[in-house]
């Protein structure tokens, strides 16, 4: 089995600056679970984004995915994206539940992003070429976004946050795909992408 | 690396003709005699000589070039042809150096052929126009008695420009572990010990036959006639891996609505937008939040949907697909469901449903991200696209793993079990039919809660494939 695309990780300029030492014999995938347990493991027993607990969670889960870059491969890496995927989804949300601001804001930011993500995938998958590096330090990265809204979640300015980030990243992702399919329209070539 | 783009031809846009000059073709007369003890290529078929028949196929194909190589002997016998030259050829090892020094001078696509076979245009052009073909093969009708006793014999090799140099190499190293007279076959041993990916007809049927006599000739003019092109490839635009939904309750009317598009002009992106535009609609009914509203937009979504189905349809049914196009679909799906997600959770207009509605979408990525990331450990490590005959030495097997395996391999023959193993993982076919019709009978939350646990059990299913595979590759 090759290593998964690492474009897949959506490393921001947090996960870029760490130069993570690698440790032999922890493999990506097992940092990752772990970070993602711990994760559940405290937003399930929390019930305000200000407890202490919630930051041992999230700072295990941001920690321990920006780890894994660098860590040892496995026949399981390619679940590690799927897992940074999760963990972030599933942090933004549970914030946002917390803090009373489930609505269209925090839908809006999750859509963007999720463009943003499967944007990137269907680039790769489809064509082979994967965005500037850029794009995705632009957007902040799986790390910068979950550490953002779990802080302002906990200070409560969540909502604000939500917007402003909505627009800041949206601008990012759909201007620069829309840049791209310009770019590209005009080139014949060739692949038929099985529908999923 | 990533997969370079094909050489970019001129095409009509409706029709996709070629234009200008395609590469080199070569065809062999070389041993092959009919009955009445003259080279089989002059064997009549409906008025013609196939040799006549397939370099006028080829000409209006874009080959204006046609060579035939031949021997001494036969040379007379096919000067008088039009627009074919003769160069004759000398033993095995000189035919081949001729391919080879056709391969590295020709421009674009070389094309190898006997020059007696008998092919319907169809074929031809599914081979040369393909884009998912580069090199390809058109084997020759299976039980038919052929002069070397090869089961699998090539009609006609296309070699595409990215394949040319190993083409070149095969022909000149005469290393082909095979014994064998026929000069296709032993090049498409070659071609495939070196590991070019070759693909095959796009068609379930074809014709492809060598005829040894007059009657012969006769058979395969009247099997010719027989055929219905426009039917083949009206049925071979519809995707033989689809989803239940789109395979029974969709594409059997999308079809000739995708060909009804074909003639009309349209492109396969004209249709991705109109597509798009529906389901944008669909999501504004959504957002209305009533009883007629949900269910106009449910029926909305589905006419998106069936679009949907058409635009590759009618990329396959033209040969036109791009993987512009393919990313335009893939991204344009994702954008129209994101907006019914919206639309729906407007309309519900209560808290947690913005939050179901959050948690869908999680479900829906993590469970795509698990896809990607298994696809781009396997096969063509730049792209994850899959490719044949990459498998090397003995793979580990842990039991549990492999057991799981053999019982999704064994469900796999089964066709209710088949079935079963493509809507579980809930494709982009029921997941819209899911949400029609949850939101007409229950309203949003019922459409998110479906979502959510249908979704997860999907992610689950879909996971622990791919870890038992993982682990036993």
């Amino acid at each position: 089995m090759n290593r998964p695309f690492d474009g897949y990780r959506d490393d921001g300029p947090l996960a870029r600056a760490i130069r993570a030492p690698s440790v032999p014999g922890l493999p990506s995938i097992l940092l990752v679970a772990v970070g993602v347990c711990a994760l559940g493991a405290t937003l399930g027993t929390a019930d305000r984004p200000d407890a202490p607990r919630v930051i041992v969670g999230v700072g295990t889960f941001v920690l321990f995915g920006i780890l894994s870059r660098s860590a040892t491969s496995s026949r399981l890496d390619f679940l590690v994206a799927a897992l940074l995927r999760l963990g972030e989804y599933g942090a933004v949300t549970w914030v946002a539940w917390r803090t009373g601001q489930l609505g269209p804001p925090l839908l809006a930011l999750l859509l963007v992003v999720g463009f943003h993500h499967y944007e990137v995938a269907y680039r790769w998958i489809g064509i082979g070429q994967r965005p500037p590096v850029w794009r995705d330090l632009a957007g902040l990265g799986w790390e910068g976004r979950t550490t953002l809204l779990v802080v302002a979640g906990a200070t409560s300015i969540l909502s604000p946050t939500l917007l402003v980030l909505t627009v800041w990243c949206g601008g990012w992702f759909v201007g620069e795909s829309a840049a791209y399919w310009r770019r590209r329209s005009r080139l014949p070539d060739v692949v038929d992408l099985e529908r999923i | 690396m990533p997969r370079r783009a094909a050489a970019p031809r001129e095409r009509s846009p409706v029709r996709g003709v070629v234009t200008g000059d395609r590469g080199g073709a070569l065809l062999f007369a070389l041993t092959a005699r009919s009955d009445a003890d003259l080279p089989a290529a002059l064997v009549d078929v409906g008025g013609r000589s196939a040799l006549e028949r397939l370099s006028g196929q080829l000409r209006g194909l874009g080959f204006s070039r046609v060579t035939v190589l031949t021997r001494s002997d036969w040379v007379p016998a096919f000067r008088q042809l039009p627009g074919v030259d003769v160069v004759v050829a000398g033993e095995d090892r000189r035919t081949l150096e001729h391919v080879s020094s056709l391969a590295r001078s020709a421009e674009g696509t070389v094309l190898l052929a006997h020059a007696d076979v008998v092919v319907n245009d169809l074929a031809l052009r599914g081979v040369l126009d393909d884009p998912r073909i580069h090199t390809g093969v058109l084997p020759v009708d299976p039980g038919e008695a052929l002069p070397d006793g090869d089961d699998e014999a090539a009609g006609v090799l296309v070699v595409g420009e990215r394949d040319r140099e190993d083409l070149s190499a095969v022909a000149g190293s005469g290393e082909f572990g095979v014994t064998t007279t026929d000069p296709l076959s032993l090049l498409l041993r070659g071609l495939e010990q070196r590991s070019v990916p070759v693909g095959t007809v796009p068609f379930d049927t074809y014709v492809s036959s060598r005829p040894r006599s007059a009657a012969e000739g006769r058979e395969v003019v009247s099997r010719l006639a027989k055929l219905d092109e426009e039917l083949i490839r009206l049925d071979a635009a519809v995707k033989s891996e689809d989803s239940l939904f789109a395979t029974f309750f969709v594409s059997p009317y999308s079809k000739f609505v995708a060909r009804w598009a074909a003639r009309r002009g349209f492109t396969p992106n004209q249709v991705t937008v109109a597509s798009l535009v529906v389901a944008f609609a669909a999501a504004v009914a959504f957002s209305m939040g009533d009883r007629s509203a949900l269910f106009a937009g449910s029926l909305l979504l589905q006419v998106s949907f069936t679009l949907d189905c058409v635009d590759g349809q009618l990329a396959r049914y033209t040969f036109g697909f791009t993987s512009f196009g393919a990313w335009l679909d893939g991204v344009s799906d994702r954008v129209k469901e994101f907006g019914v997600y919206f639309g729906l959770a407007s309309g519900a207009g209560s808290e947690p449903v913005w939050g179901l509605a959050a948690m869908a979408l999680a479900v829906l990525v993590v469970r795509h991200y698990v896809d990607f990331g298994y696809a781009s450990t396997e096969g063509d490590a730049a792209t994850g696209m899959v490719q044949a005959g990459s498998s090397d030495g003995e793979p580990r097997r842990p039991a549990i793993a492999a057991s799981l395996v053999r019982l999704a391999r064994g469900a796999g023959r089964q066709p209710a079990l088949s079935w079963a193993k493509r809507v579980l993982p809930l494709p982009i076919g029921e997941r819209f039919l899911l949400i029609s019709v949850t939101a007409v009978l229950g309203g949003p939350e019922a459409t998110f809660l479906a979502l959510i646990v249908w979704g997860t059990l999907a992610l689950a299913y879909m996971t622990a494939g791919r870890v038992a595979r993982a682990l036993t590759s």
